[in-house]
């Protein structure tokens, strides 16, 4: 037994110890993957873009930049050329179009017609719009023949694409001449050829993008990709310098930002782990502590005589390593493994940096370490005091008056305090801040602490006091506060970790649930739908086909000084948008109520929007017939909802979206189905960079890692206390009962026992952490600002598990107890 | 050596005994107050033949013996081993004293052996701990347990390892064995084996003192002091 709750604390501690460097780290990675996610694959390497550059310039950028990106581990160069947009003429035509030429463009298009790769390739709109035909040659037969007929590039963009997705991307909806499709060359001494003459001084645009086959997945690859990006951009610089033309380019090392970004998630995701997961360690160390109390209990007579024979404390503390060392080595080793191959299950990412697992394993090492000085030096004191010092206990009556629990609850304090008034850092054009606060992240696990602290010390003063409780008239009441009186030390700590266990469980899964629940509430009214994207006005006006209409709703979208106007389509709207809490039914009931009636455009008044009658720019005389807190897109600020039958003319409305329930790929393959062009697809699972939300989030779901551990950790202590004093439980209950104590009384009484130390810890657990989380979630929000703010997270399943779960564990460790009275043999447990 | 441990001069001229007890108290601080176990004892111990301390459960036996064996301290009165005072020793000191000199058989038979090695490691356990290389050949016939070496001491039974157990403390080649109640979990016939190894360890020219209330053993002795309430109730034999 002690063997193996020597192994499994072991396992524990350094499962603990190397699991909390691993998550930090693999927050990091998971930091980096989510940011280099969110952009264009080929903004992640660095880039250089030019607009109005002589051609013969833009071809020496071209040049520079690959010899520079190869010399820097960059072999591969995607380099383009851009005619401006202009109404170049095609036979006679002159539609609004522009020329370029990109490596590897050809490889990247799907041809409708014709493919023949020695001549102009003209996308299909243009196509239709100019007459062009195959062998077509434009600009008065001085352009290469058209060869392939392609299929225009649309919203949202294929990865080849995404980072020339302005130009390539064209827009029926954007201004004349803002853009144009593009015909491309198929090389850029074509290109040179025939547009050099033609596109005029310093009008030409070139780009270069450096694609990798592997974007980085740790903080270290993104930190690599970066560096080398900087002396690809360095050499660039140096390069046009040199000539003096180094207005020609911007440079861009955009992943630069995101690598720092992921380097303060990590350390602060770290930091933040970092109280709870020292007390974890502490509460191990604790455990190795009562595990070698319980060895030297056994090993008694045997230290008692190489006592005798002259060997000293240290001596004997030694003896205890040497014996106990083995199944210590063995768990630190089991922890390390599983820490390792089950980060999946715990951490946001299973990628590592190189060197952090030497690290974890130098962690769980120095845990090793410091369990072996545990059991050395308990060992020892316990000779010292037991053989040599005459048995007095002054330093563990010193360490009990200690007020920890005030202690903890001053940095919890200070901690809300830090949290309270630190101001959240905001970037320009990003609505949510990009750090999250190491100290504050700790307060509530610091007052999860300090209610476990103060539970202790008032059982500690209650069990001292329950030697003048006589309650035989309830027998096993009283004998179960004999027994946790007699093992007062048990019962604290079992009491301790018990609450800490749940406590944590509960905040982690609170405040990481709350979280989740405001990145996901803010996303969804900050875009409106699952996906939206806009479409030309004159689909808005006259609706969608019944095929998308059947998956989507058209909005539109009127900004004004008074505040945002919805046009919605009630009949379709609840089913397409992203409503959250509210019910569909009472939101399209609202909608209905909408409807014309002939005095004015009834409207639902959203936020702050006034209740009185007002006369709205391009929509009329509206008249509130509703209020809502929120709705879609407008979120919580002002603004009014109308009904589209109530609008007296749609063409007022600037913006038309198409709003749906599918994910964006679905939304635009229908409408790209319909031939509906469409624009700036939005989605809600990249609306925000949750990253903010998810620093949080990854914080306390370690945090939630470690309650687990906690939890198993508290059970163990309950089965080894039981099991410690099961030889003299097991007496003194089968002559009880021999003397006529009745089963069922013995049964409450263990009950009573195991039950009291379970159901105190699952009570204050959870009372700490849900109040915890309440209070800790809305000031934890890293974006109050964007509404609704976090708040208290429906923990009443958690609860339930939680108790459902110590009742279990309560009722099997009192069956061994009850088992091992009734099969005990009072003859060999009294000669033993 | 342990004597070189000792600052202080001899206290008494006369021939130097093994133990001086002269006005010994012992008390030990209880939940109930302080509780005097043994008090103003004088007596002396040679340095060979047995010297048994005699009487009920309760008068002190134990306390004096744990005493002698360098273990409990004294309280008041001056108590010296080998003519010097051992009060004032520290901690290092009377451990080198326990180490080299000093053998204990306590009262359990399963308390005076490692319980998972066997017969012969246990000798030689008990030998390297007084920094001996081993037990002499032939202890284990001279204890009457021969061919036992390779077996684990869970197989003797309880007299074979009370004997054992003076085997181990034999092995310590000390100047002293303190055996407390070392036949009281015997049966008659097992007790009068290890009576018998106690003569004749005595006889090797160790001093013994055991403490017991067992007729038998208490007739063994030259000297017996009895014991009651802790104080000296009489002493008989060559000490008195």
């Amino acid at each position: 037994m002690t063997v193996l709750v020597a192994f499994v604390a072991a396992l524990l501690l350094a499962f603990v110890g190397a699991a909390a460097v691993l998550h930090a780290n693999a927050a990091g990675s998971a930091a980096i993957g989510y940011q280099a996610g969110r952009l264009c694959e080929q903004t992640v390497p660095p880039v250089a873009d030019g607009n109005r550059v002589a051609l013969d310039d833009a071809q020496a950028v071209l040049r520079l930049a690959r010899a520079k990106g190869q010399a820097n581990g960059f072999p591969t160069m995607v380099g383009a050329v851009y005619s401006g947009v202009r109404q170049w003429d095609f036979g006679g035509r002159h539609p609004w179009s522009q020329f370029g030429y990109r490596d590897g463009a050809m490889d990247n298009l799907t041809v409708l017609e014709g493919g023949g790769r020695d001549g102009l390739w003209v996308p299909r709109s243009l196509a239709d719009i100019a007459g062009i035909k195959l062998g077509d040659r434009g600009l008065q037969g001085t352009l290469p023949p058209v060869t392939a007929i392609y299929a225009d590039v649309t919203d949202p963009a294929p990865a080849y694409w995404c980072a020339e997705e302005r130009r390539v991307v064209a827009n029926p909806l954007a201004p004349e001449g803002a853009t144009g499709p593009m015909v491309w060359f198929p090389t850029l001494e074509s290109f040179a050829t025939s547009m050099g003459p033609v596109v005029g001084r310093n009008s030409a645009a070139v780009t270069v993008r450096f694609p990798v086959d592997r974007l980085p997945t740790t903080v270290d690859e993104g930190a690599d990709l970066v560096g080398r990006g900087q002396r690809v951009l360095d050499g660039i610089s140096a390069g046009l310098r040199a000539e003096n033309k180094t207005q020609l380019v911007t440079l861009g090392n955009y992943f630069a930002r995101p690598v720092d970004v992921a380097r303060d998630a990590s350390d602060t995701v770290r930091d933040a782990v970092l109280p709870l997961t020292v007390i974890s360690l502490l509460v191990g160390l604790a455990g190795v502590g009562a595990v070698t109390v319980q060895w030297a209990q056994r090993r008694h007579a045997e230290l008692r005589l190489l006592w005798a024979r002259g060997a000293g404390p240290i001596a004997l503390g030694w003896r205890a390593v040497l014996e106990l060392a083995a199944p210590l080595l063995s768990g630190a080793v089991v922890g390390l493994v599983a820490a390792r191959f089950t980060i999946s299950w715990y951490a946001p990412s299973d990628q590592l940096t190189d060197g952090v697992v030497p690290l974890a394993a130098a962690v769980a090492g120095a845990v090793l370490v410091a369990a072996l000085v545990v059991v050395g030096v308990v060992t020892a004191s316990r000779a010292h005091r037991t053989f040599q010092a005459g048995g007095t206990r002054r330093a563990g009556r010193a360490w009990r008056l200690v007020p920890w629990e005030l202690l903890t609850a001053g940095a919890a304090y200070l901690a809300w305090a830090r949290l309270h008034n630190t101001p959240t850092k905001l970037v320009f054009g990003q609505p949510l801040p990009q750090t999250a606060d190491a100290v504050g992240l700790a307060f509530p696990l610091l007052v999860v602490l300090t209610v476990a602290l103060v539970t202790v010390r008032l059982a500690r003063w209650g069990l001292r006091g329950t030697h003048r409780v006589s309650l035989w008239r309830v027998p096993s009441v009283q004998l179960a506060l004999r027994r946790l009186a007699a093992a007062a030390g048990s019962a604290v700590g079992i009491l301790l970790v018990g609450t800490l266990a749940v406590g944590t469980l509960t905040v982690g899964v609170g405040v990481a649930d709350a979280q989740s629940t405001a990145l996901d509430t803010k996303s969804g009214l900050f875009i409106g739908a699952e996906s939206t994207t806009q479409i030309p006005t004159d689909v808005g006006r006259k609706g969608l086909p019944p095929e998308i209409a059947a998956q989507a709703t058209l909005v539109g979208v009127l900004k004004t000084d008074d505040g945002m106007i919805l046009v919605v389509d009630p009949a379709t709207f609840a089913r397409s948008a992203w409503l959250g809490d509210h019910d569909p039914d009472d939101i399209a009931a609202q909608l209905a109520a909408l409807a014309p009636t002939g005095g004015g455009v009834p409207a639902l008044r959203v936020g702050s929007a006034p209740d009185a009658s007002l006369r709205l720019q391009r929509v009329g005389e509206v008249h509130p017939i509703g209020r809502t807190a929120t709705f879609p897109l407008i979120g919580t600020g002002r603004g009014w909802v109308v009904s589209r039958a109530a609008v007296p003319d749609l063409r007022e409305i600037d913006v038309w979206q198409a709003w749906s329930s599918l994910p964006g790929e679905r939304l635009v393959a229908g409408l790209d189905a319909a031939h509906i062009y469409h624009l700036h697809l939005r989605t809600r699972a990249k609306a925000l960079d949750g990253l903010p939300f998810l620093t949080v989030t990854w914080t306390f779901d370690f945090v939630t890692a470690l309650g687990v551990v906690l939890a198993v950790v508290a059970a163990a202590a309950l089965v080894l206390a039981v099991e410690v004093r099961r030889r003299q439980n097991a007496l003194a209950g089968a002559l009880a009962t021999r003397m006529g104590l009745r089963q069922r009384t013995l049964v409450a009484s263990h009950l009573t026992e195991l039950g009291s130390l379970a159901g105190i810890s699952v009570a204050a657990g959870s009372a700490a952490g849900a109040v915890c989380a309440a209070v800790s979630a809305p000031m934890l929000d890293p974006s109050p600002w964007l509404r609704p703010v976090a708040g208290a997270p429906d923990l009443v399943p958690l609860v339930s598990l939680t108790t459902s779960v110590a009742a279990l564990v309560v009722a099997l460790v009192c069956w061994a107890a009850v088992r091992s009275v009734n099969t005990a043999r009072v003859g060999e447990l009294i000669r033993g | 050596m342990a004597e070189s441990l000792f600052d202080a001069e001899p206290l008494f001229d006369e021939v130097v005994p093994l133990y001086e007890l002269r006005g010994a108290h012992v008390e030990y601080r209880t939940p109930a107050g302080v509780v005097p176990a043994v008090e103003d004892v004088t007596f002396d111990v040679p340095t060979d033949g047995i010297t048994v301390l005699a009487g009920p459960s309760g008068s002190g036996k134990s306390t004096l013996l744990r005493v002698l064996g360098l273990i409990d301290r004294h309280t008041a009165g001056a108590v010296a081993w080998q003519g010097r005072d051992i009060r004032n020793l520290s901690h290092r000191a009377r451990r080198a004293v326990r180490r080299d000199r000093i053998a204990m058989v306590f009262q359990a038979p399963p308390d005076n052996l490692i319980g998972h090695l066997t017969v012969a490691q246990n000798l030689r356990a008990a030998a390297q701990s007084a920094g001996r290389p081993d037990a002499d050949d032939g202890i284990l016939e001279w204890l009457g347990i021969p061919g036992t070496g390779d077996w684990k001491v869970g197989a003797l039974s309880g007299g074979q390892q009370q004997r054992l157990a003076f085997g181990c403390a034999m092995a310590r080649r000390p100047a002293v064995v303190l055996a407390d109640e070392p036949t009281s979990q015997l049966d008659a016939a097992s007790a009068a084996l290890v009576l018998d190894v106690l003569t004749r360890l005595a006889g090797e020219g160790v001093a013994v003192v055991a403490a017991s209330h067992d007729p038998d053993l208490v007739s063994l002795g030259q000297r017996v002091v009895r014991l009651r309430e802790g104080r000296v109730e009489g002493i008989e034999g060559v000490a008195a």
